[in-house]
């Protein structure tokens, strides 16, 4: 059996060849440590270092990197698809009714009642509500990154996707800006478009959070190595 | 044809391997239950006797997509003062075996008629 010093040294090894994150890590620790002791076990003459050394020499200058790229593809698509899933889980006839009649009173209201303010205060709303559920930290996705020893590529992958909802985000703030400070920087059809699909975004925008939330609470069990309790 | 003839040449074992290994690593986990990275690789070289040696650049990104599309499971286990992952055929992935296994039966016969055109 290796010792814990010539484990340290494997994954020392791994890290020098790009492989910085702990859940691509173990798996290759592991396969580098049978190569070592199959290679010591044929040849007991050879030092843990050349044993190593020639381990090394079984994989391409580039399959290091090719892992962990492959990883990252899998990931987003896995996101992708929890993500879709979960987005298309809301499209139930209770659920689709009650938003198609906010929708419709929303209209009703500013169009024939002259409650002009309304849409735009309904999307203060919602926009507060999705910033809150979207970007605040969650208990379990404060305590992930309080106590996260190692770099995780899941959290690396799934924090990136997150800061991509940053951008229509930052549009509504802008729809919010015009409607309170009476600026316009762009033609009011985009107005009432951003505003009709706001609802879409709402959607896009929880899914997401959910998908987030569950991938954080599943980390905490499937790496517990990576985490300070 | 020139270049046919080069590319025919230069065309090693690996390639002609490498749209095989997604049904040959199935079919040693539907064998074998669970299984670890490097326990494949010399499974798939000691039946192959040698013939066929899988590279770990082409073995862990199958492995993860196999998992990303919910045919396998993983599971850690402490080995010692290390981790492993083992990977388990899901009850989708063993039926997705058998398929692959029946695809990989035709394509073998197709190729058969090709190399040996008398069997036909």
């Amino acid at each position: 059996m290796l010792t814990q010093e010539q484990i340290n040294a494997i994954t020392t090894y791994c890290e020098n060849k790009g492989v910085k994150y702990y859940d691509v890590q173990l798996e290759l620790v592991d396969h580098i440590a049978d190569i070592v002791k199959n290679i010591q076990e044929s040849n007991r003459e050879l030092s843990f270092n050349e044993a190593l050394e020639l381990a090394g020499k079984q994989f391409a200058d580039d399959e290091f990197e090719m892992i962990v790229n492959s990883k990252k593809r899998q990931l987003l698509r896995r996101f992708k698809r929890l993500w879709c899933e979960e987005f298309i889980s809301y499209f139930t006839i209770p659920k689709v009714t009650i938003t198609m009649c906010l929708v419709a009173f929303v209209v009703w209201a500013s169009h024939l009642k002259n409650l002009e303010k309304l849409p735009m205060a309904l999307l203060q709303v919602f926009s507060i509500v999705s910033i809150g559920y979207g970007f605040g930290k969650s208990k379990i996705i404060k305590q992930n990154k309080e106590d996260r020893m190692l770099r995780l590529i899941i959290l690396d992958v799934l924090d990136n996707r997150n800061r991509l909802l940053l951008i229509p985000m930052l549009g509504y703030i802008f729809l919010m800006f015009r409607d309170m400070f009476e600026f316009s920087p762009y033609p009011k059809f985009v107005y009432e478009i951003g505003l009709y699909f706001f609802p879409l975004f709402v959607l896009i925008a929880l899914a997401w959070r959910k998908v987030y939330v569950d991938q954080n609470i599943l980390l905490r069990d499937q790496y517990p190595q990576a985490f300070a309790f | 044809m020139y270049w046919n003839v080069m590319y025919i040449r230069i065309m090693n074992k690996s390639t002609l391997y490498k749209g095989c290994l997604e049904p040959i690593i199935m079919r040693l986990l539907k064998d074998n239950g669970r299984m670890y990275g490097y326990q494949i690789t010399q499974m798939v070289k000691e039946i192959t006797k040698g013939e066929l040696q899988i590279t770990e650049g082409a073995l862990y990104p199958l492995l993860h997509r196999l998992e990303e599309q919910g045919v396998v499971e993983t599971e850690m286990e402490n080995i010692g003062n290390r981790v492993r992952k083992y990977y388990t055929l899901t009850k989708a992935g063993k039926k997705q075996t058998s398929i692959a296994m029946d695809e990989l039966k035709i394509f073998m016969q197709s190729l058969n008629l090709i190399v040996n055109p008398k069997l036909a």
